[in-house]
């Protein structure tokens, strides 16, 4: 009896046990990591005084490029090392981490500065974002992390306006330069990220057209929006693609969200608009700002894409298709006709080696000019205040804003990632050990997937971006000249600076009327809803919605810019 | 009182140290975290905290209410699950009915193993075979459809088919699992009930109305209440994962809500407002349901 009283009382202490166990662990790591950050703490700050020592001193002396040099008073390579965290975004189905990057290992030889990243991968990055900000134990540094107001609100973010102009000259240059100081600022005046800055070019996705298909049927490449649907509803009747089925074609393709998908047309349809991500767009008259999805424009649009559905030209199954589901499907030998390709996509990826080459650049119809772009992105790069090195980042980042750190981040080092011919123009090396094709060796980028910091020089852009192995690439520059070289690309749509209460009414207007929209498109192009019957509840439902009010604060913020 | 307790516990310690482990998990685990809820009535700010956050009072609560969609999640929310109930609640006991009237014992073990081995396959696997199955133009069905000469079907791009796809999978998937506490409460009613009711010359369906369904009725009750205490709490993650623009109208729900509220746009606040109301509709249902069932047949959980 005794003995299984005390055998029952052992069970039940093993039992809360376990149960505290949990909380035990952590709060154990927690003690252990506050250890070595302590160390970290002692040893930099040695460093931070030596190294500000040693910068006047260098300064006097050497003839160092200027750009590898210090920034205000740090100077690499740090004397001892530092370890930072980095929330980073990769792609979803990316092997390449940007630890294992060339980029980074230079990075590191360079300053002295280790990362640990946390890569989280593009699909999961709005909520991962979310609950590792809001958990309290974040990292030191938000990269490509597409962060917004959400983000900043939660009030882990530094402003880094003194921390640029003390620390990062080269930024704070450029910032100076393009007149973007008040740009980026935050609604509560505070500057959270630092940003990106290419050359000026188009805003988005631009659309492509099976050459093959059209010689195969005797068409001309399409002007007009007439042209377009007509073509494309000859590839669905006819056997466009010459093996004697003329029903397995896929005429237009679409795909689920943002760069493959109907959000990208708006340009093709006389919509100057801010990018198939966003859903502005300024008037022709550039008297207001407006959101694109309740306008007449886009009503047309609508209309094509209901025809062309009912008719087969659109595929079928487009709103239950994700991006990767787009890529995996036309690599496994579905052609597509027309389809839409982001940026910084390849066609390859999307149709396969063997089709990438069929393909050719559509431009807006009725001779509409492209949407443009002034090349700058904000939101890049964010450091929270549990950075116990502001300063070092920041000087650590600047390298980024000069033209050696550019092509280091994107292309890597001559000789090893790419080469230069006697022309000046440069193309991936594809024998070497950082892999066997373009695609491969395109990793070495720092850049894939979202907006990263720094500069993109003329050099890596399209002026001179020329590789025959490239096609994607070489066509896309072919298709920037042309556009640049004929005058046909508009302003970058306006970068008007919103009031604390302007963003609030954004952002809950927003939460509601962005779902709402992209549920409508879906409904009315598959023909649950009449367009010409719910168009007006649509509208009065946007209203409701808060439509009215999200446009007004829009455009008393665009008034205000027009004004200055 | 406080005598008894303490009289009590000196006299049963044993079991009140056994029970210890529960009460901590309970406090933990449940408790504990309760006092969140608190973000329901704050403007949450990650840096200042539950508590410092500043007070909004009712605002949030406002807010949904007054959401253009509000009756539109709370319509789907009780729909599906009304609609789940309602099919797969009697067909466990239907399934645990027939398998006790199974003679070979093999036969029924065999049947009992395969249809709850749905039950393991996790959701996410479930709605990827979904949506391969369904699909318009290589789905397994819609295959089968064309062979008979009738032209595919977009399943999972209907409204109207999503609640059914919804509760037709569920049955697949939780029918063997729900059964089994039925088919333990039938296992123990007294054979000599049943062999009286044969002398009387009672047929099967005789014997299932007068002898088992009374034998399991308390069963009934008693998971029924609990059912409809979960009424607002349908699974988040098949709905979410069967979403898409097409089926949004059906398949929008008050879990789905409060995730897109809460982890991405980080509205905390108003997503625990959103869920603190699911909860509250919740206990109010489970507290009537108990109370109607006390007063209709007696039995009650509490």
């Amino acid at each position: 009896m005794k003995a299984k009283k005390i055998s029952a009382l052992l069970l039940a202490g093993a039992m809360s046990l376990s149960l505290l166990q949990g909380c035990g662990q952590s709060a154990g790591q927690e003690a252990g990591q506050e250890t070595e950050s302590g160390t970290d703490e002692s040893s930099v700050e040695a460093t931070a005084e030596d190294g500000s020592d040693e910068a006047e001193a260098s300064e006097s002396s050497d003839s160092q490029p200027e750009d590898t040099k210090e920034s205000g008073g740090i100077t690499f390579p740090l004397e001892e090392p530092v370890t930072l965290t980095m929330f980073n975004t990769v792609g979803d189905a990316s092997e390449y981490t940007l630890e294992d990057s060339i980029f980074m290992q230079k990075m590191e030889e360079r300053t002295n500065v280790h990362w640990e990243f946390i890569d989280v991968p593009v699909s999961e990055l709005t909520e991962k974002k979310g609950v590792i900000l809001n958990s309290g134990d974040y990292p030191d540094v938000f990269m490509k992390a597409a962060l917004g107001a959400a983000d900043y609100d939660s009030g882990c973010f530094i402003d880094l306006t003194d921390l640029i102009k003390e620390y990062a000259p080269n930024l704070s240059a450029l910032l100076d330069k393009n007149n973007a100081w008040d740009v980026y600022k935050y609604s509560d005046g505070n500057l959270y990220a630092t940003q990106l800055f290419q050359t000026p070019g188009r805003q988005a996705s631009y659309m492509l057209i099976n050459t093959v298909w059209l010689e195969n049927l005797g068409l001309e490449k399409p002007a007009t929006v007439e042209e377009w649907y007509n073509v494309l509803k000859a590839f669905k009747e006819q056997d466009a693609d010459g093996d004697g089925d003329p029903n397995n074609e896929i005429p237009f393709m679409l795909a689920g969200s943002d760069e493959y998908s109907a959000s990208c047309i708006p340009n093709y349809f006389g919509i100057n608009f801010n990018g198939c991500w966003g859903d502005y767009a300024v008037s022709d008259d550039k008297e207001k700002v407006f959101f694109w999805p309740a306008s007449e424009e886009w009503k047309e649009v609508l209309t094509y894409l209901r025809a062309m559905y009912d008719e087969g030209i659109l595929y079928n199954d487009c709103f239950n298709t994700s991006n990767e589901q787009m890529e995996a499907l036309g690599q496994s030998g579905h052609a597509y006709g027309c389809f839409f390709l982001r940026n910084t996509g390849t066609i390859e990826n999307v149709v396969g080696m063997d089709k990438a080459k069929e393909y050719d650049v559509l431009l807006p119809f009725d001779g509409y000019p492209v949407a443009g772009n002034d090349g700058m992105a904000g939101n890049t790069f964010a450091i929270t205040d549990a950075c116990e090195y502001p300063e070092i980042v920041m000087a650590w980042v600047d390298y980024l804003y000069t033209e050696e750190g550019s092509i280091l981040a994107r292309l890597g080092i001559e000789g090893e990632t790419y080469k230069v011919d006697e022309d000046g123009m440069w193309s991936w090396i594809t024998d070497g050990k950082y892999g066997a094709d373009v695609s491969t060796a395109i990793t070495v980028r720092q850049d894939s997937h979202g907006n990263a910091p720094g500069i993109v020089t003329d050099f890596e852009t399209y002026s001179k971006y020329v590789d025959s192995e490239d096609y994607s690439a070489s066509l896309k520059f072919e298709y920037d000249k042309y556009i640049f070289e004929n005058d046909m690309l508009l302003p970058q749509f306006p970068r008007y600076v919103m009031t604390a209460e302007e963003a609030e009414t954004q952002t809950l207007v927003r939460a509601d009327i962005v779902p709402y929209w992209r549920q409508y498109l879906a409904q009315v192009v598959t023909g649950q809803l009449d367009l010409e019957e719910s168009w007006r509840d649509y509208r009065q439902k946007m209203n409701d919605m808060g439509l009215d009010r999200l446009e007004e604060a829009m455009n008393a913020a665009y008034g205000r810019y027009k004004q200055q | 009182m406080k005598k008894r307790i303490w009289k009590d516990l000196r006299k049963n310690w044993l079991l009140w140290v056994m029970f210890l482990p529960v009460f901590l998990y309970y406090i933990i685990f449940s408790y504990t975290p309760m006092y969140g809820i608190l973000l329901a009535f704050k403007d949450y700010k990650t840096k200042k905290g539950i508590w410092g956050s500043g007070w909004v009072g009712l605002k949030h609560f406002e807010r949904l209410f007054s959401a253009y969609n509000f009756e539109l999640i709370l319509g789907n929310t009780i729909g599906i699950s009304l609609y789940s109930l309602c099919v797969s609640f009697p067909l466990a006991i239907l399934f645990a009915l027939m398998l006790n009237y199974l003679r070979l014992s093999k036969l029924k073990k065999t049947v009992q193993m395969v249809s709850y081995a749905p039950h393991f396959i996790s959701n996410v696997v479930v709605c990827g075979m979904l949506s391969i199955f369904l699909d318009p133009n290589n789905g397994i069905v819609n295959g089968f459809l064309n062979s008979m000469g009738i032209a595919s079907v977009a399943f999972l791009s209907q409204p109207g088919m999503f609640k059914t796809i919804y509760v037709l999978s569920g049955v697949w998937q939780g029918l063997g699992w729900s059964a089994i506490i039925y088919i333990s409460a039938l296992a123990g009613v007294d054979y000599q009930l049943h062999e009286a009711a044969i002398i009387d010359g009672a047929t099967k369906l005789q014997r299932i109305q007068h002898v088992d369904i009374p034998a399991i009725s308390p069963t009934i009750t008693m998971l029924l209440i609990l059912n409809l205490g979960s009424l607002m709490g349908v699974g988040f993650e098949k709905v979410y994962l069967l979403q898409n623009d097409l089926n949004f109208n059906a398949s929008d729900i008050i879990a789905t809500y409060t995730y897109r509220v809460g982890m991405v746009n980080q509205d905390y606040g108003y997503s625990t407002a959103v869920g603190l109301f699911n909860t509250v509709i919740n206990l109010v249902l489970l507290i009537t349901a108990n109370t109607t069932a006390r007063k209709v047949n007696g039995e009650g959980l509490w």
